[in-house]
């Protein structure tokens, strides 16, 4: 029975997170000057909030995530789409997907910066380039579901295109995009704090490569939190719910958003 | 139906070829309308890969980096499986961990190795631990499905002869447990390599494939970084080829004809 | 005596599968259990192999030596035919040597020589399930404990496997429990047959056979056999026989 820990209320959870804090503040006593205390960056996360920093850096950062993804999921959904359905087209971008799932995201930022130089397009740039192969996996897995039975039983009972396309391939198409969404929001929001801690002007990941020559760990880990409440948030709201709901009818890893830097 | 067959298997070859060449030409026709000095056109880029894989100095670098990714994917493997059993096995482990591994996957790679940086400088080790902190919840989390997915009725029988729980173990839930792993072992692969290589982009002053690439920015030879990418998405393909290679040539004795 | 079931109860959660079943088995005795599905026939060879306890009552035992054929061979799929056998001697103190052969010797005995390095995946369903009853019967068991090991085979390589288990107990002679819905099985192999019946699953007929094993011929093994069906058929009303 001990799949179905699903729900219930889970003690060693919080323990694990006390746990935690608790190795922190031990690291911290021990190694001073080096780990900052927990009040530390609290203190730091405050001042953060209250100066407006946090919001401004938040919001920069959000919205280029939010406009590379759009870009990319589109572009992915498009090449996905036709790679599903016609199997040449799936084999014509099969080189150029595969280079870019194995390219690490450092290289790709630094042949931006020298293209674009340091700015606002750089990173939406890079987050775009990066959702492209994640949304584009997922559709052409999607519409491989579509299996062959099914498209012979349509064929036999001469089911009108039109209808075929409606409850066949749409269905499988939304279910493919929303994974697709939820997996690339992910990856989008790395990339992004990525680009813009190299080569940027603004945003958390400039933000984050000030604090590297202020030497202000704290203010370091008061980022790091932050963007461990945006991580959270997506996987709690977008990841877990669409993996645990694909799970009922295929196999799905909750973490395959990680397989990506 | 011979024809049929070589058909489905050329084809899908020739498609490929088309695709690259395709993306070949418009990189050279991009590389015309900017420059060779932003976009370095494939032919030099080759030429840049040719000198990356003959010149000591860029090969000890590589080696630099293989070296650093072996040593974090062998510590992700020991770490992840051993806790991952642990999980597997006895639930609250799996609860007790779980802040731990949503906190690694949630938090930005570039910010852990800031982080890592900034506390305790740089070297091999820190480039190391980067990747395996990073690289660790994939094998665990893999490590932990295989273990829930060893067969109970395999256990029935291991309880039913009264075999000893080491042989369990050993006999038993050690191979169905590697051999589910597979696919997590090689996405890690690539993963840890990248990782890798960001942190060695983001140390500075380093050595390894990261420094090279800094150096290449710095001039902004775009030959030299479009090189290493491919060098790298070769290396990966290859690494990952050679242990599926192995890993079937195994495996295809007691899965054959299934 | 080989095992004795004394008033035993098992639960699975709050459903009750077993009501109070006793029964004893004696050296050499072949028990034939029947019923229809899903009344605790395998809960009863698992309470007897000791994988799981009762809820109340007692299972007695003093033997140690418990051979089991499951329905399917549940052999491990990374292990030769060979060494999935050996896998169970690890027990008995042997050394690597008489282990290998000792278990090549049983497989020569149901005829699977030349088989030893195959891996499971490549043997067919029927020498996979001779696989299994030769690591059941390599350990010498004291008791073998069978779970309707012959469904699923088609009809010829049923009576092959039946008449290699016939062949098999003169090499080991050992106390059997037989899980099966066939009451041909039944009176071709065991000495007595109880049927278990109700839910949850009672014993509600137990019917011996006193003709030797080797003297039954076509006629007696089809008039016990009717008589077993009958039993199986008409729910309402236990025969004793």
């Amino acid at each position: 029975m001990r799949a179905f820990t699903g729900s219930r209320i889970k003690p060693y959870y919080l323990l694990g997170v006390v746990g935690m804090m608790l190795a922190w503040e031990f690291s911290a006593v021990s190694l001073p000057g080096i780990v900052p205390r927990l009040a530390a960056v609290g203190s730091s996360l405050l001042l953060l909030a209250q100066t407006g920093e946090l919001w401004r850096q938040l919001g920069v950062s959000l919205q280029r995530s939010l406009t590379g993804l759009s870009f990319g999921a589109a572009l992915g959904l498009l090449l996905g789409t036709a790679a599903g359905l016609w199997k040449p087209a799936y084999y014509f971008f099969k080189p150029l997907m595969g280079t870019l799932l194995s390219s690490p995201a450092v290289v790709v930022v630094m042949l931006a910066m020298v293209w674009f130089g340091v700015g606002s397009f750089m990173p939406v740039f890079v987050t775009a380039l990066f959702t492209v192969p994640v949304m584009y996996v997922s559709v052409v897995e999607g519409m491989e579901l579509v299996d062959a039975e099914v498209l012979e039983m349509a064929a036999v009972f001469r089911i009108s295109r039109w209808a075929l396309w409606w409850n066949i391939y749409l269905p499988a198409l939304a279910t493919a995009v929303l994974t697709g969404l939820a997996f690339a929001a992910g990856t989008a929001f790395r990339k992004t704090i990525m680009a813009e801690l190299l080569g940027s002007n603004d945003g958390i990941g400039y933000a984050m490569a000030m604090t590297r020559f202020n030497l202000d760990v704290a203010r370091l880990f008061a980022w790091v939190a932050i963007c461990l409440c945006v991580g959270v948030v997506v996987q709690r709201l977008f990841v877990k719910p669409v993996a645990s709901y694909l799970r009922k009818w295929r196999d799905v890893n909750s973490e395959s958003g990680v397989v990506h830097e | 139906m011979s024809n049929f067959w070589n058909a489905r298997k050329v084809l899908p070859f020739l498609w490929m070829a088309t695709g690259v060449v395709a993306f070949t030409v418009v990189w050279q026709l991009m590389s015309n309308s900017y420059g060779p000095l932003l976009v370095a056109t494939p032919s030099e880029t080759m030429v840049a890969v040719t000198r990356l894989l003959t010149s000591p100095a860029t090969l000890a670098a590589f080696a630099r980096t293989l070296g650093r990714v072996l040593l974090a994917l062998g510590l992700q493997i020991v770490s992840g499986v051993a806790s991952g059993v642990l999980a597997g096995l006895y639930p609250w482990v799996e609860d007790l961990l779980r802040p731990v591994i949503d906190a690694l996957v949630a938090v930005p790679p570039v910010a852990l190795t800031l982080l890592v940086i900034l506390m305790f400088g740089s070297g091999d080790y820190q480039v190391a631990a980067t990747a395996l902190a990073l690289g660790f919840p994939l094998l665990y989390t893999g490590t932990v499905r295989a273990v829930r997915s060893v067969d109970r009725s395999m256990l029935e029988m291991f309880r039913a002869f009264r075999l000893p729980r080491t042989t369990q173990l050993l006999v038993g839930y050690l191979p169905a447990t590697l051999y589910a792993l597979i696919p997590s072992i090689l996405l890690a692969t690539g993963l840890t390599l990248r990782l890798v290589v960001m942190a060695e982009v983001m140390v500075g002053g380093g050595s390894g494939i990261g420094q090279s690439l800094s150096e290449a920015r710095v001039h902004m030879a775009t030959a030299e970084i479009f090189a290493w990418l491919l060098v790298m998405a070769a290396t990966v393909l290859m690494i990952e080829g050679t242990l599926l290679y192995l890993v079937k040539s195994h495996l295809l004795k007691w899965q054959a004809r299934r | 005596m080989v095992i004795e079931f004394d008033n035993v109860s098992k639960f699975f959660g709050k459903r009750k599968i077993l009501d109070s079943v006793s029964f004893r088995l004696e050296e050499g005795q072949i028990l034939a259990i029947l019923g229809p599905s899903g009344i605790g026939k395998t809960t009863l060879l698992r309470l007897a192999a000791g994988t799981v306890k009762p809820d109340s009552g007692q299972v007695r035992t003093d033997k140690q030596r418990f051979g089991f054929i499951f329905q399917e061979p549940r052999l491990l799929p990374w292990r030769t035919a060979l060494a999935n056998i050996t896998l169970v001697l690890q027990n008995l103190g042997l050394s690597r040597d008489e282990q290998k052969e000792i278990a090549s010797t049983m497989l020569k005995r149901l005829g699977l020589q030349g088989f030893e390095q195959y891996y499971p995946a490549e043997l067919s369903g029927g020498m996979r399930q001779r696989v299994s009853i030769a690591r059941a019967f390599v350990i010498d068991p004291q008791l073998a404990l069978l779970d309707e090991p012959f469904t699923g085979l088609d009809i010829g390589l049923k009576i092959s496997l039946r008449q290699m288990l016939l062949d098999l107990l003169t090499w080991h002679p050992c106390a059997m429990m037989y899980v099966t819905h066939e009451p041909q099985d039944a009176v071709l192999l065991a000495d007595r047959a109880i049927v278990l019946e109700g839910k949850p699953g009672k014993i509600v007929a137990s019917m011996d056979f006193e003709c030797p094993r080797g003297e039954r011929d076509q006629a007696y093994i089809q008039e016990q056999a009717a008589i077993l069906t009958s039993v199986l058929t008409a729910k309402e009303s236990p025969v004793k026989c």
